[in-house]
């Protein structure tokens, strides 16, 4: 059973990593269109004066974003490195008890059962290390949760200041629907992440129960 | 997986073969043991396949505890994958493999064992009263490859030569040499790639007094047999698969 709980910890930790690829493309396609934002709001003068702080915080919202993705990333791969490392002495105290088995009538066998202690002692570690992992990670989308938290003000104040740029209204109230749009997402592809990541982490936690 | 005492002095060879619990398709392979006072050297240790078996052997007759040392000829995983498995229980054992070979045998799971790199013209080791000489045999068939010569045991750990694709449960020595042709020419002919590497070994080993020639994989060569497979050898055109 542990063996295919780490596959599905590999499977989660690739899927992750990969769900965090497409929200580090959108956060990077916010970035661009808030430069084009900016370029517009410029154009507008006047008018879109409202506009530019708010072009100011989705860039940096969209930065959050990125460097998150980041650090998540760093995270995702050492949760794979820690769970094939795992797999490994998964494998190996399987070996061992089995030889264990098999050679019980053999004249050195009990000078295995000093090595199978350390193995089992070396799965208890990557157990308690990966569920500190899988939490750390937890809280790092979370971060990315609640840096896109305010972005459905941010798209409603958007609109309303859209609405006073007379000829440029139309160009920056699409700025304002993308980015409903790409937070949207984010958040969804975020969301699924952390689900995934809590499916694993409560296997983890019935595993060391048993 | 059968045990088979080779020689007994004041030490030990074993060879551990024949296993039947051996996955299909998977060839068959010869491990060796010496165990010398409180030092043990594994030889050629075999593939992550075959490690449950042959651990299960060995406890017969030492514990872990006193496995002191691997060697590994060359890089092939029937050689050598069980590494990563090996370490868990051997913290302290030394690795005896050739530098060509050192990173790419740590792809095999290792994290701790420590390497004792052998140069190009050999070396030796000694291991209580056996004395161990890495006789080089590059390019039969890896680039970088060692074999192992006891000069009291007279026994020659000849890796990949001599080898011969045998049906289960094959006899541990050859009986009829002129029969062991069949079973030896095309490994022979396929995987080593070099006439010149194989003179030059020759000339090499014909110095040696062997009484027992010991491949990795099919049966041990006894007597006269040993200079039987070295003329054979001689004659023997390697490297066929160039078109």
């Amino acid at each position: 059973m542990t063996s295919s709980n780490n596959e599905n910890i590999l499977i989660t930790a690739a899927t992750v990593t990969a769900e965090l690829s497409k929200v580090k493309k959108i956060a990077k396609e916010m970035s661009i269109a808030v430069m084009n934002a900016k370029a517009i709001s410029h154009r507008a003068g006047e008018a879109a004066l409202g506009f530019r702080p708010i072009t100011d915080f989705i860039d940096e919202m969209a930065q959050d974003v990125m460097q998150l993705v980041i650090k998540i990333s760093k995270e995702a791969f050492h949760l794979s490195q820690m769970s094939i490392e795992r797999t490994h002495i998964i494998n190996t105290e399987t070996k061992y008890k089995l030889i264990l088995k098999n050679a019980k009538d053999a004249a050195h066998v009990d000078s295995l059962k000093p090595a199978i202690k350390k193995i089992q002692q070396q799965r208890f570690n990557y157990q308690e290390t990966l569920q500190k992992n899988i939490i750390n990670l937890t809280l790092l989308l979370d971060e990315i949760q609640n840096s896109t938290k305010g972005s459905q003000v941010l798209s409603t104040t958007s609109r309303v200041e859209a609405s006073s740029a007379d000829t440029f209204r139309a160009s920056l109230e699409v700025v304002a629907d993308n980015l409903e749009q790409a937070t949207d997402r984010i958040r969804m592809l975020v969301k699924n992440s952390s689900n995934k990541l809590d499916n694993v982490l409560e296997m983890l936690k019935r595993e060391s129960y048993k | 997986m059968k045990a088979t005492k080779i020689f007994d002095d004041k030490y030990q060879w074993y060879v551990f073969a024949r296993d039947p619990e051996k996955k299909e398709g998977i060839i068959d392979t010869n491990q060796y043991m010496i165990k010398s006072g409180d030092r043990t050297i594994l030889l050629d240790p075999g593939g992550i396949e075959v490690f449950a078996s042959m651990l299960t052997a060995v406890l017969h007759y030492v514990g872990v505890d006193e496995i002191t040392d691997l060697f590994a000829s060359h890089q092939d995983p029937d050689i050598i994958s069980s590494l990563g498995l090996w370490e868990e229980a051997l913290p302290a054992a030394k690795l005896h493999t050739p530098w060509l070979w050192e990173s790419f045998i740590r792809h095999f799971g290792s994290k701790n064992i420590k390497f004792a790199p052998i140069a190009d013209d050999g070396g030796h080791i000694e291991l209580g009263d056996a004395h161990l000489q890495f006789i080089p045999a590059h390019y039969l068939h890896a680039s970088g490859n060692f074999h192992v010569y006891d000069a009291n045991a007279k026994i020659l750990m000849s890796g990949d030569v001599g080898a011969a694709l045998e049906p289960e449960g094959a006899p541990m020595y050859v009986e009829d040499f002129d029969e062991q042709i069949d079973k030896m020419k095309m490994f022979h002919q396929r995987w080593m790639p070099s006439n010149r590497a194989k003179q030059d070994w020759i000339a090499r080993v014909r110095q040696l007094d062997i009484e027992i020639m010991a491949p990795q994989h099919g049966r041990l060569f006894k007597g006269d047999d040993v200079k039987r497979f070295l003329d054979w050898f001689e004659a023997l055109e390697v490297g066929i698969a160039v078109p």
